[in-house]
């Protein structure tokens, strides 16, 4: 009975436990990201929490506690016996100011930067910002362990919209088994697992022979910095615009070839202004798992990881750039590295967090890489609607994990190009990003 | 004759590796089926290059990939079809 409160986390969980780890070390809130829905009715807090609850008691992984096995160290949920929990919290804030004033920023930022209490199950939490002109934003801040951001996409849909969730088993929401590479995973054994992960070893290996210095490097010494982000908004025309030369330059369906391209090359410039040398510029993108069309299992990280490396002399435009991106991507499919990767991840539920976090950064002298780069394409559409009410916006505010502490993102919302620029204070100065987004637009629109 | 049967062979060939490892279940598939309105993404036109090139034996140059050419797995097959036909006898 005691074994059935218990779930297993995979790899990847594990990964996002040892980068919360070091996140909380560094003075950060932990490994926690948000999604806005910014919405033009007003919803009461009651309704909203009753719909939570409803949910928390038909998932109560929603306030598991994390622990760990004393003698196999591998981390588990521990489901609570009770459905009586302080978590997860529905808050509200009221501003005086419309969306977009400084005192909306501020709040943004300072719920970003506030942590969850995770030792004692508060996974997520949902703010409901209202405004003077009965306008509200209801921003879900989750932490990575409990999920990711397509998972969190689909929680949020689910209390938009309860029918959903009670469709729903425990088990569909947190079976691994739907991803195919999960399912090879599941096959082999240790061993198997400790050899195929060897060429993703070999490619880290590889890559610290050309370590790069990351804008990393200056914030080390700074004391308990906090994490800002800046939105950007393409309009339906720019959008169409950018999509016609994306393919025009990489050809068809490479858009992440050209944002990663546009992105590249404004980092360049950046580190050129700000007086940083390095030889080479590794960038993590991350790739869901999951078959095209579902957005189960929920509760669990379904991503895998593979990092790029682009040496300085190749950032000459977009075609070298975009060439080089296939290429790699290529390679890796080729030699099975995504497995391969995931593999490693897997590696990490056997190890202590802290030591996970050590081995990582022996590899790379604590430079993993120079930016996380994420292109998870249109967001949900069930999410176009929330409890009935439409959804005026979207926006995503990714976790960053350090090093680097910058990271972009790029998704279509009501069929326009958004951007989240998430980054580290001290990296970058408020102005340095706004200017870094204005030049990123800039080359996505002139595709040069 | 022969053609149509190599043709229908590829399209069985992607249609089942589109089915297992790329689409999930509940995604209605067959040959006609709008791909990239279903959700076709980059990586899964890298995934299909790879299976083509490893199972099927035929080298699909991305250049010459439009969007006409990768909207249904129909469509495909018979590119693929003419690549393998070009391949043994020369453009």
């Amino acid at each position: 009975m005691k074994q059935k409160s218990r779930l297993a986390l995979n790899g990847l969980d594990c990964l996002m436990l040892a980068f919360d780890h070091q996140l909380k070390k560094n003075g950060y809130a932990g490994n926690q990201s948000q999604i806005i829905l910014g919405l033009d009715t007003r919803i009461e807090i009651d309704a909203v929490r009753k719909r939570l609850t409803g949910l928390a008691s038909q998932f109560p992984l929603i306030n598991a506690s994390l622990r760990s096995s004393f003698w196999k160290g591998r981390p588990y949920w521990l489901l609570p016996v009770t459905e009586t929990s302080a978590f997860p919290e529905v808050r509200t804030h009221f501003i005086e100011d419309l969306p977009g004033a400084s005192s909306h920023e501020i709040l943004r930022r300072q719920l970003l930067n506030t942590p969850l209490n995770v030792r004692h199950g508060e996974l997520l939490r949902l703010d409901l910002i209202y405004f003077q002109d009965r306008r509200m934003e209801i921003i879900m801040t989750w932490h990575h362990i409990l999920m990711d951001a397509r998972g969190a996409e689909y929680f949020l849909h689910m209390i938009g919209n309860c029918s959903v969730g009670s469709a729903l088993s425990l088990s569909e929401t947190v079976d691994d088994t739907l991803s195919p590479l999960r399912k090879r995973m599941a096959s082999i054994d240790m061993k198997e697992k400790l050899r195929l992960a060897e060429p993703a070893f070999g490619w880290i290996d590889r890559m610290a022979l050309l370590r790069p210095v990351s804008l990393y490097t200056k914030l080390k010494s700074l004391p308990a910095p906090k994490l800002d982000f800046r939105i950007d908004v393409f309009s339906l025309p720019e959008t169409e615009a950018i999509m016609k030369r994306s393919r025009s330059t990489c050809g068809v369906m490479n858009s992440s070839a050209y944002f990663l391209s546009a992105t590249l090359l404004t980092l360049a410039e950046l580190y050129q202004q700000k007086g940083i040398e390095t030889r080479s510029y590794i960038v993590s993108s991350t790739i869901d798992l999951r078959k095209i069309g579902t957005r189960l299992p929920i509760f669990t990280n379904q991503a895998g990881v593979l990092l790029y490396e682009f040496k300085s002399e190749d950032l000459l435009d977009y075609s070298s750039v975009a060439n080089l991106f296939r290429l790699q991507t290529q390679e890796a499919l080729r030699n099975d590295m995504l497995f391969s990767n995931l593999c490693t991840m897997e590696l990490s539920r056997f190890m202590p967090s802290w030591l996970y976090v050590r081995k990582i950064k022996k590899a790379l002298r604590g430079e993993i890489a120079s930016l996380l780069f994420a292109n998870p394409g249109v967001t949900f559409q069930g999410l176009s609607t929330f409890m009935d009410e439409p959804v005026q916006y979207q926006y995503h505010v990714p976790a960053v994990v350090t090093p680097p502490g910058i990271g972009i993102v790029y998704y279509f919302f009501s069929g326009r190009l958004q951007i989240t620029l998430a980054y580290a204070e001290g990296l970058l100065s408020r102005e340095e990003a706004t200017g870094f987004l204005a030049d990123v637009r800039r080359r996505l629109l002139a595709g040069k | 004759m022969e053609t149509k049967t190599r043709r229908q062979l590829i399209q069985t060939r992607l249609l089942g590796f589109l089915r297992e490892e790329v689409f999930d279940a509940q995604v209605t598939l067959d040959e006609h089926t709008d791909l990239l309105e279903a959700g076709f993404d980059s990586l899964a036109l890298l995934r299909l290059l790879n299976y083509s090139e490893q199972h099927l034996g035929v080298c699909i140059p991305e250049a010459q990939i439009t969007g006409d050419r990768i909207r249904t797995v129909y469509n495909m097959a018979e590119w693929i079809d003419t690549l393998e036909t070009e391949k043994q006898t020369g453009p």
